[in-house]
């Protein structure tokens, strides 16, 4: 286990952020410590490993593909351009207000149909699912609150 | 440290791109392609996705150049800007491509430089698992654990620097770098506790 305090430490004095006197503190721990030492070592091995690969040259073409890509950026329809910013939110408002409509639509021909019920005797709807309802059961006292009979 | 090229002339330049003058827009791509280049190339670990990454930089330069402020420097803003397009180009990948495997791609620091030919098949075999092994490491760091491992650790900048870069504080440097290395060390113990510390990436 390393001691809890030392390994920020030593990641500082890897990275050679540690002034002379800290430095000094910190190898004199890493002799006497082998969890530290180990960390250390640790640490510093993956910064062996992991060297920076040979720099790589790019491809001749790069430039002639950023400038295709400048002219098609300019060469964008002006119309394109400005219509953007507008048609992007008109679009969305139209969609909200297209959901809105047929929500209102639909909640309105829900509720004319709910009131036909209501409005509506069993009779016309030739419900007669209650007639046998027990005495002092729901159905028997929906059959009182709607009127629907024999 | 990016700041080499830096000075009067690179501004003047930016101040010329911003009314769309080609020829300065190349001697700034002409002298800054290399580091971008290779920063897309040594973050991504692939010379394919390294390309792409570099013209979307130099497109975003042109598009942006009146947002280039004169007191800060180029090298700095072109370090931001490449690092943040490669740290948006691998989440979008790795979304697009997660099943995908990879390792096999043309172009890609995986595959083997043209001198490993004098070598002996089994060593371009082991050599090819390391370099795959320490770039999946890699790539499974945080993205932005990952952009200041490598700006510090491939791009030798301070913590200052990618401080500024990365738009944090250098104490957050620390601790990025800090728990990178750790997450590398765990990921990367069997090569470490083999012994192949005298071979490159």
């Amino acid at each position: 286990m390393v001691c809890k305090n030392n390994k920020t430490t030593i990641s500082r004095y890897l990275d050679g952020l540690l002034n002379e006197d800290e430095n000094k503190s910190i190898q004199e721990h890493l002799n006497d410590c082998p969890e530290c030492r180990n960390f250390y070592e640790e640490n510093k091995a993956i910064m062996t490993l992991i060297e920076a690969p040979d720099q790589v040259l790019p491809s001749p073409y790069l430039y002639s593909k950023i400038r295709k890509n400048i002219e098609a950026m300019e060469n964008r329809p002006a119309a394109l351009k400005w219509l953007r910013p507008v048609l992007v939110p008109t679009l969305v408002a139209l969609t909200f207000l297209l959901f809105g409509l047929t929500s209102t639509l639909f909640f309105r021909n829900l509720a004319g149909r709910s009131g036909a019920l209501a409005r509506g005797s069993g009779a016309e709807l030739n419900l007669q699912v209650f007639n046998d309802a027990p005495q002092s059961s729901l159905a028997q006292a929906y059959t009182q609150i709607t009127g629907v009979r024999k | 440290m990016p700041d080499d090229h830096d000075g009067a002339d690179d501004r003047e330049l930016m101040d010329r791109i911003v009314n769309k003058d080609e020829k300065a827009f190349r001697q700034i791509f002409e002298r800054h392609q290399n580091r971008v280049f290779n920063l897309a190339y040594r973050y991504t670990g692939s010379y394919h996705d390294a390309e792409e990454i570099t013209q979307d930089v130099f497109l975003k330069v042109y598009k942006n150049a009146n947002s280039f402020q004169h007191g800060s420097s180029l090298g700095t803003w072109l370090y931001r800007i490449a690092i943040n397009t490669a740290m948006n180009f691998k989440r979008k990948k790795r979304l697009a491509t997660e099943s995908l495997d990879q390792i096999n791609e043309p172009g890609s620091m995986r595959d083997e430089p043209a001198a490993a030919i004098t070598q002996n098949p089994e060593e371009i075999y082991k050599r090819k698992k390391r370099r795959e092994l320490i770039q999946s490491a890699l790539d499974s760091l945080p993205p932005n654990q990952r952009a200041a491992f490598v700006l510090a650790q491939f791009e030798g900048m301070t913590y200052l620097e990618i401080s500024k870069v990365l738009s944090v504080s250098i104490a957050a440097v620390e601790s990025l770098i800090y728990r990178a290395r750790q997450s590398l060390v765990v990921k990367l113990r069997p090569l470490i506790d083999r012994g192949e510390l005298d071979r490159k990436f």
